[in-house]
Order: structure tokens, then sequence, then C-alpha cells
């Protein structure tokens, strides 16, 4: 009964307040919205590769795989030796058609029967037509780019244009297959992708009986993989960079829970008095108590469904981003749905609730502790948060310095990388109150003879600091984040820009264009080597041939690499004795790997690593050094052209850099060339370093949109706390500037004090908010980075970060605080000195 | 506009004077064809009925309402016409308010309270505390410049409230039940210090109120009936009548 009257009161509260009930919840919906959007998104994608893996693979058990695919007659061979076994030969690989990528499948349609894939069983006709040396499209992607089954298309290739004639439209159940893919017949697909004898994998459908005796009958050169492991080695290749989505989604959390215990604090302190009176008529602390959390689920409850609701429309943008990055730096995935389950929306509502009802609860404790008597002076409430200044100050000291003693504990968990990170920001958010407090108290009496209304706006913080300092320390928090991430992309992006410059050490690089970026391993054609070769304008060339290799630790991209002059030039040695490591590289059975590869794994110089080779199977190499490589954050190896010429019997190449002789210029000697080796039979990229340079930090800034587009998401949940904030602190003190008006301010001297109050609010967070988040930017580049990609980088501040943080803070809060000023300055004095 | 009102020897001369709330939808007449004049140095005091409009007619005087119909003029000076800058400079200059509910500034000491309007007309912080001083002895509240409003006894509120409106020397101070909300001692004592304060400035008084004991510290004494104003008469002094 008491807790009914309670609320009534709290509602009617909230009816004669309504922007700040609009404010409270808003905070609550961007909080929730983010969080559950980044978890469709994850949620979504992770289907998308599992309904992926499950058009592709079907009831697959295990895969048949070699170090450089399979000889078709050994698959001819192992079909004769057991006719009884399900087993069925792949070749995979990627086209472009009209500029769009698509997944070209080749499959032998009599042995498909059993696998159930690619299509559902009541259409089995466009699959079993595929004998007649045509291909099959998926149904969406025909019907969007108006194709019939008779229509005859090209394809684009690694090396050429294809004509081939479209037999059917494949129909399926399954998301997966009914856009992006081509699926011909195996020796089609085979003589599109020039693939010779060779098939990718053979698929079968064994028991454990039949898996024993296949690895028996297999040679050392081809393994038996349990299919199933193949789908988390790729399903861990997205981990660090979900694990970074994640992690900017806890960070919007942390902005947004703080939002919300600053909202809610704001709504509890404003009724101090009035939760005083109620304790004076009998109502006990316990249903006080009881009325506030109640009041924070039922507001919590409506922002939460709603944040819910507009996560779920955001991810559906997200979605494309994300799905764009995975294809640039990882794997084909052509699924975009968004994977709603009824977990995630109660997985977000329970978040939004719990974290108001956490913020609510220390609040809701704090008025419900408090004397009445006290409660209702406002001068004590001040003197009291003025006497825990210095002890909330030490606190503060003492749970940053164990959130950075915890940062550089010496692990790999990314839980405590995010614990360390989050006791920084509660640390320095605790010390935000006393250093605004001692700063606005300076200001104060340093204006005191200059201007006297600038010193009382200043005062007024000081005087308020109870309210004042919780919006500064929300501010401060919301503004901090956004430095924080704008310096760890900036130092991110300005590490890559210099590995690049690093790395594209050669003039011109010549390679085959690839249909997707994470495929750029097509053979240069001998008659491009030679003519590259006998060009009189060159000085050296360095080859690389792309391909990937098994390793016990997973399947890795593996560069064959022949150096300009034998030379570590473009090869970033992370180790201290570079020569030794060159040495070693160059002569031993050794192999370099990239810095990720090297930290998930604690590899370190002179580790083994043991690499499935195609020539004699498992071969242990020694890890000559790490190197610095931004291209993969799942890892690269290189290794020597000589060493991998010793196990792999491929001699082509796919890239190739050239370095042109110094007193050539390089701009006519690449124009020279690039006549020259057009003439040949194949489609060829010819880039200059800058090209390639500018391409991939046009990638790189394509990977990190979606942290930006949740950045500003964070800006959005900052600016409408900090409104909430400041329309509750300058709504409660209506009174108090009708005072002022009646005894001779103007209207626009109030709108310079209130604004002069809010700028001077913004100032301090703007400058608090610097350090802050250059600590942040420092756990983030530093521990939580290298913990989810394994990439080391330098901290490096972009320049204008410091200036446009400091002029946010200032916006947002002079932005926050314009309608309650021009709202107060509009009432009307009578009412509001009339007004109780 | 200083010129005029030092020079004028009329503190307030309000003619046919209307004001109404609500007048989109349900009008309701709080001031109707009300006449007032009062010169300069002279107090007045204006009892009625609750909700008869004396605290209206206060804050129209004093610029806080708009002037709906009539004439008002103010220390010499029309507030027909008046902006609301205007209105606010006059106020800032001229007048000092006194309330019932003292409307002191929570989070200002005592003394930054009382020093308000000097430090809005600019005054520095030197000449504030020198004019202040002798102002807290007047008022009984020597040494307690630091406190804050809340740990003051209302009478003590309200002596706060009183220096607050008179330190800048106002023409014209409006005071509305200013011992409403006290006891009789403390009621009397406010009483005696406003009127001490008044006369030693030489500022007039409008003295809103319901007590005809308060009203009797003025040079005379007016009644607020269905929104006009009357002398008082015989009858309403002797106590027959009581609000």
């Amino acid at each position: 009964m008491v807790t009914h009257i309670l609320l009534r009161s709290s509602l009617t509260f909230y009816r004669q307040h309504p922007l700040q009930l609009l404010s409270s919840i808003i905070g609550i919906v961007l909080g929730v919205c983010i969080v559950t959007a980044v978890w469709i998104t994850n949620s979504s994608s992770k289907r998308a590769f599992a309904l992926s893996t499950e058009a592709l693979y079907g009831r697959t058990t295990h895969h048949i795989v070699g170090a450089q695919g399979v000889d078709q007659a050994f698959y001819a061979q192992l079909r004769k030796q057991y006719p009884n076994l399900l087993m069925s030969p792949v070749i995979e690989g990627h086209v472009l058609l009209d500029n769009e990528v698509f997944s070209l499948i080749g499959i032998d349609p009599f042995a498909e029967s059993a696998f159930a894939r690619l299509t559902n069983q009541a259409d089995t006709n466009s699959i079993n037509n595929l004998a007649t040396n045509g291909l099959v499209m998926s149904a969406e992607s025909a019907q969007r780019l108006n194709l019939n089954a008779t229509d005859t298309i090209t394809v684009k290739t690694a090396n050429d244009f294809i004509d081939v004639p479209l037999i059917g439209k494949l129909n399926s159940a399954n998301p997966a297959a009914r856009s992006g893919l081509l699926v011909g017949d195996i020796s089609l697909v085979q003589n599109i992708l020039q693939r010779g004898r060779h098939i990718d994998r053979i698929d079968m459908i064994l028991n454990d009986e039949q898996t024993l005796l296949i690895q028996e009958a297999l040679p050392t050169t081809l393994k038996l993989n349990n299919a199933a492991s193949r789908h988390e080695t790729m399903l861990a290749m997205t981990r660090g960079f979900q694990i970074n989505l994640t992690a900017m989604s806890l960070l919007s959390l942390l902005v947004g829970a703080f939002l919300i215990h600053n909202t809610m604090s704001f709504t509890v302190l404003q009724r101090r008095e009035l939760y005083a009176v109620k304790r004076t008529l009998g109502i006990n602390s316990r249903s006080l108590f009881i009325s506030i959390l109640i009041e924070a689920v039922l507001i919590s409850l409506v922002g939460s469904i709603i944040g819910v609701l507009l996560g779920l429309s955001l991810s559906q943008q997200l979605i494309k981003l994300t799905t764009q990055t995975i294809n640039d730096l990882y794997f084909v995935l052509h699924v975009q749905q968004v994977w709603f389950t009824p977990g995630l929306f109660f997985g977000g509502i329970v978040l939004g609730v719990g974290a108001s009802v956490i913020a609510a609860s220390l609040s809701a404790m704090d008025a419900a502790k408090t004397n009445p008597v006290q409660a209702q002076q406002r001068s004590a409430t001040e003197a009291q948060t003025r006497k825990i200044l210095p002890m909330l100050a030490y606190l503060g000291v003492v749970i940053m310095l164990f959130g950075l003693a915890l940062a550089t504990t010496p692990t790999q968990s990314l839980l405590l990388g995010f614990i360390s990170l989050m006791l920084v920001i509660v640390g320095y958010g605790l010390l935000i109150p006393v250093i605004s407090f001692h700063a606005s108290r300076l200001l104060k009496q340093s204006l005191a003879g200059i201007s006297p209304m600038l010193s009382m706006a200043a005062g007024s913080i000081e005087r308020n600091i109870s309210r004042t300092g919780l919006a500064i320390a929300a501010l401060t928090v919301a503004v901090s984040s956004t430095f924080g991430v704008d310096v760890m992309i900036g130092s991110f992006r300005s590490s890559v820009d210099n590995w690049l410059g690093d790395t594209l050490q050669s003039d011109v690089y010549v390679s085959v264009p690839a249909a997707v970026s994470t495929r750029a391993d097509g053979a240069l054609d001998n008659s491009v080597l030679n003519a590259i070769k006998h060009n009189g304008d060159i000085a050296s060339i360095s080859t690389g041939l792309k391909l990937k290799t098994r390793t016990a630790l997973g399947e890795f991209d593996t560069l064959a690499l022949s150096p300009h002059e034998n030379k570590p030039i473009g090869i970033n040695i992370l180790d201290d004795n570079r020569d030794a490591v060159w040495q070693n590289f160059t002569t031993t059975e050794s192999v370099l790997i990239s810095e990720p590869l090297a930290t998930k794994y604690g590899l370190k110089s002179g580790s083994a690593l043991s690499i499935f080779t195609e020539l004699k199977g498992d071969v242990t190499f020694s890890v000559a050094g790490i190197v610095r490589d931004y291209a993969s954050s799942h890892g690269q190896i290189t290794m020597h052209r000589s060493t991998h010429n010793r196990y792999w019997s491929n001699r082509s190449v796919s890239s190739i850099g050239i370095l042109f002789k110094n007193n050539v210029n390089a701009i006519d000697a690449s124009n020279r060339l690039r006549e020259q080796i057009t003439g040949t039979n194949q489609a060829l990229r010819i880039q200059q370093n800058s090209e390639i340079h500018a391409d991939s930090l046009a990638v790189f800034d394509r990977t990190f949109e979606v942290t930006r587009v949740l950045r500003w998401l964070t800006v959005g949940v900052a600016f409408v706390g900090i409104f909430s904030a400041l329309l509750a602190l300058n709504l409660e003190r209506a009174r108090e500037f009708a005072v002022l008006r009646a005894t001779g301010f103007s209207r626009r001297q109030l709108l310079v004090l209130i604004s002069s109050q809010t700028l001077w609010m913004g100032v301090l967070a703007g400058c608090l908010a610097i350090p802050l988040g250059w600590a942040m930017s420092e756990i983030l580049i530093h521990i939580i980075n290298v913990r989810s990609f394994g990439w080391s980088m330098q901290s490096f501040i972009p320049s204008g970060t410091v200036q446009s943080t400091f002029v946010l803070s200032c916006t947002a809060a002079l932005f926050a605080g314009l309608y309650p000023a021009w709202r107060l300055s509009q009432s009307k004095i009578a009412r509001q000195l009339r007004d109780e | 506009m200083n010129q005029y009102i030092e020079q004028s020897n009329i503190a307030v001369d309000a003619k046919n004077v209307s004001h109404a709330y609500n007048r989109a939808t349900q009008a309701r007449n709080i001031v109707t064809d009300l006449n007032l004049h009062i010169e300069k140095g002279e107090t007045v005091a204006v009892v009625g009925r609750s909700g008869s409009g004396k605290s209206t007619l206060l804050n129209i005087i004093g610029g806080l309402e708009p002037l709906q119909q009539g004439e008002v003029h103010v220390l010499g000076k029309s507030l027909n016409g008046l902006t609301d800058s205007q209105r606010t400079a006059l106020r800032r200059d001229h007048i000092g308010f006194i309330y019932q509910a003292f409307n002191l500034i929570p989070t200002l000491s005592v003394a930054d309270n009382i020093t308000l309007p000097l430090a809005l007309k600019g005054v520095n912080t030197a000449q504030r505390q020198q004019t202040l001083e002798p102002l807290l002895e007047a008022v009984g509240l020597d040494g307690r410049g630091d406190d804050y409003p809340d740990v003051l006894s209302g009478g003590e509120q309200q002596r706060v409230a009183i220096a607050r409106a008179l330190i800048h020397k106002p023409a014209l101070v409006l005071a509305d039940e200013p011992t409403g909300n006290l006891d009789a001692q403390s009621g009397r004592q406010i009483l005696s210090l406003l009127e001490n304060l008044v006369s030693e400035h030489n500022s007039s008084l409008i003295l809103v109120t319901h007590s005809l004991e308060v009203a009797g510290i003025a040079d005379r004494t007016m009644i607020m009936t269905n929104g006009s104003l009357e002398p008082a008469q015989v009858s309403h002094l002797n106590g027959t009548l009581a609000w």
C-alpha cells in the first residue's frame, strides 16, 4: 500500500517533469540499442557463417585435403578402392560477375545426393542437370541480376573472362545458398578456375570405423580432417574482429551505465527533500528503497524494450559493414540476414534493466538511509558531499592504481583487460568531483573582481558539487571514451601506414587480379615473368607465392618469398638480432611468423612449428623470427622460396615486386612496363606502391567504419546523459533563478549565467577527459588490442584530436544547457517565486 | 532613466489597472480598475483576504507580471511599453523585494545572498564587503555571513532577505507578507527592523499583509476588495473585520 502511494508520487513527479523522464528513457534506449545491435550483429554473422558451412558441407563429417589440393587421380583410385563409402570431390573458388563476388563450387552431381547440401530435396533437378556443362546460380542472385536459366554469363576469374551458359537456378531453404553461389560440374569448374587435374578436397561421410580405414589408406602428403574443426578454424579467424566489436559495445555500455547511474542519481537527488518529508511522515527506509527501485525497473523496462527494437534496426546496418569487413579480411560471406532470437531480446532487456537497477540502487540506498532532517537541508547535503570528496578521491586513486596494476599483469585474458579498463574509468570518475570543486573555487575567486556574474557561475558549480560533480564526471567519461577510441584508431592507422611504408619497398607490384581481396593467389604467366626479367629499367625483383598452409595450430595464409637481392627489404623484423634472424630464414629450415600468430600461440624465435607440406607431409620448421604484419589478424607465415620449393611442387609466382634502377624515372618506367606486359595473354594488376598503400588504408578505414558508428552512438548516449543532468540541475534551481530575475537579472544575463555554468562544466570535462581518454587508449592499444588481435603498435594522438575532444565536450555541454537556460529565462518569475 | 527617477517625488502611480489570469480560457479577474498613488518615502500597507490580488499587485508594480490594462508609473517611469530588460534594470537599480517565503538562494551564503544586488550592479568585491558589514550588524547577523540559509531560523532568514532588499538603497521596497512565516515576537522584530531601515534609506514601502498589526507601521492602509483598493475604514482598523 505504502509502495503504491510512493509510486503514485513518483508518477506525479515524472508527469510534472516529462522531459526528465524522456531523457532518462532515451539514455537507456541508446545504451541498450548499441549493445544489442552488436550482439545481434555478432550472432548474425556467426549464424551466416554456420549457414554457409551447412550449405557447402551438408552432412560431411570429414575432408581429405592436401597441402596443394588433391590429385583427381587419387579420388578416382579411392572411389574404386572403397565403392561403398560416401565421398564427393569439391572445388571452391571465387569469380566476379557484374562486379559482384560469387563463390564458384565444383561438385560431382552423381556423388552428391547423400551430402544434402546446396539445395533442398524438393529441387534436385538443378543439381542433376549439372552434367550438361553449365552453371546453376542461386535463385535470389539470378532474380536480382535479371538472369534466366537460358542466359550466358561472363565470369571474371583471376586470369580471364569466361562465358558460361546458365542452366538452372538454385532454390534452397538455406539462405546461404540462395544468393552469391554458382555451382557447376567439377570438370567445368576445374577449367574455369584453371586447377588442372586438382580438386580442393574430398568430402566424406564416415563413421568411426571408416575413419580409421581411410586414415590408414592415406599417403603422408594427404590428411583426413574433421569437418567440425575446419568450421572452428574459420570461425576463429573472425574472433578478434568480433571481440573488438564487443569491446566497443561494452565501452558504450560502460558509458551508458555511468550515464544511467547519473540520470537515476539525479532524479533521486532532486527528491531528497521530498523523501525526507516522506520519512518524517513515517515511511520506512525499506519502502522508500523499494519504491525507487521499482521506479527504475519501470523506466528501464520501457527504455530497454525500445532500445532492443532500435538495436535490431541498427544491426541491419551494422551487419552490412561487418560482412564487408569479413569479406575484406577473412573469407567470403554472402548472407546478410539479421538473426534475432528471443534470447537476444530478453538479454537486451535484462541488461538495460539490470544496469539501471544497479545504478539506481546506490542512489536509492543513499536516499533511504539519509537522516530526514539533514536531507531537508540542502547545505547539509552539499556539506556532506564536500566532506566525502577527499575520501572519494583517495578511493579513486586506489581503484585506478589497482586497475593499472591489473592491466600490466602478464596474462592474455581479455576479461581482465576489460576489468582493468573499467577500474581505471571508475577510479578516475571518483576523482572528478574533487578536481571540479577546487577548479571551480579557484575560478570563482579569480573572477570575483573581474566579472561577478562569471564568478557566480563558477561558484554555483562549486556549491552544487553534489549535482554538478556527477554531471561533469558523466560528460568526462563519455567524451574520454571518444578520445580513447579516436587515439586507438589513429594509432592503429598510423602504425598500418608506417608498416605499409616499410613493407611496400618495391616501386611497382604486378599480380593477378583476384575476385576477392582475401584470395589474391592466381599464378602469373611465364610470358609475364620473362617480359619482366628482360626489362632494362629493372634493378631487382622480388617474387611471392601465396598459399594456405595447415599447421598443428590451424590453417594460415603463407607467403613463399624470394626477396630483392636476398635481403630483408620490406620485411619488418621485430627481433633485436635482425641479421641473425635473416641468416636463419634464408639458410635453414625456418620460417618467419607474424606477430598475431606469435602472440596468440605463445611462439617466439626458436619455437618449433609443424607445417603440413605437399611433398613430405608434416615437417617441423623453426621460427626464425617475428615480423610485424597488419595484413591478417589471424596470423601469417613467411617462408623463403627455396625452403618452399623443397616441400611443395608449385613453382608459380602470384606477385612480383619490382625495383627500378636509380637513374630511371619510376613513373615512366612503370608506364613502359605496363605497355610491355599488357600485351601478354593475362589480365594483370600493375600497381605502384602508393596505390597499394592507399587501397590498403581504404580497407582499414572500411574496417573501422563500424567502430566509428559505435563511437558516435556513444557520443549520443553522452549527450542525452549530460542534457538530462543539466536539465534536472537547472530546473531544480528554477526558483533560485526566479529570485535572480526578480532581483535584477535580465533574461540575457540569466542565459549567460546558465550557459557559463554549463560551458565551464564542458571545459572542465574536456580538460579532464583528455588524460582519461589517453589512459583508455593506452589500455585499448597495448592491452586489449594485443590480446584480441595480437598486434603491437605505437601510440599516436592524431592531430586535432585533443582540440576536437575539447570542442566536443564544450559543445555538448553548451547545447545540453541551452534548452534549460532558454526555458528558465522564459519562465514567469512571479509563478516560480510563488511555487514551492 | 536614473536621473528621471531620482527627480521624481512619486513612488507609484497606478491608474485603472486590471489584471486577469487564464485570459485565454476562463478568465479570472484578480485586479479590477485599480488606482494607487504613493509618495516618495511613504509607507503603504495593503491588506485583504487571501486571493484578493495583493501579491499580483506587487508583482505588477515590480514588473514581474506584465501590465495587461491600465497605466502604472514607478518612480516616475511608466511601465507601459517597457521591455523586459528595461523592467529588469528598474528592479535591479531601484526596487527591493521581500517575500513571505524569504526566497533566499539556498546555495549562496548569507553574505553572497545579501550582496547579490550589488554584484549585479557590477560593484567590486571590496566595496561589497564594505557595504555588507554594517548592514549585517544592523540586521543582527554579525558574524553569520558565511552561513547558508538553511541553517538559519525563519526570523534570521527574513533578516537576510531584508538586508538583501535594502543593500542597494532602493527607492521602493515591495514586501509581501514579510512576517507571514514568523512567530509574533520575531514578526515584531522584523517589522521594527524594516521600518527603521526603510526610514533610514528614505525608501517607499508597500507592505502586503493579512495582519492589521503589521499594517500598523504604515503611514496609511489600503484594503483590497474584489480587485480594487480603497482606504481602510475605522471598522477595519479596530479589528471588527479580520482576515
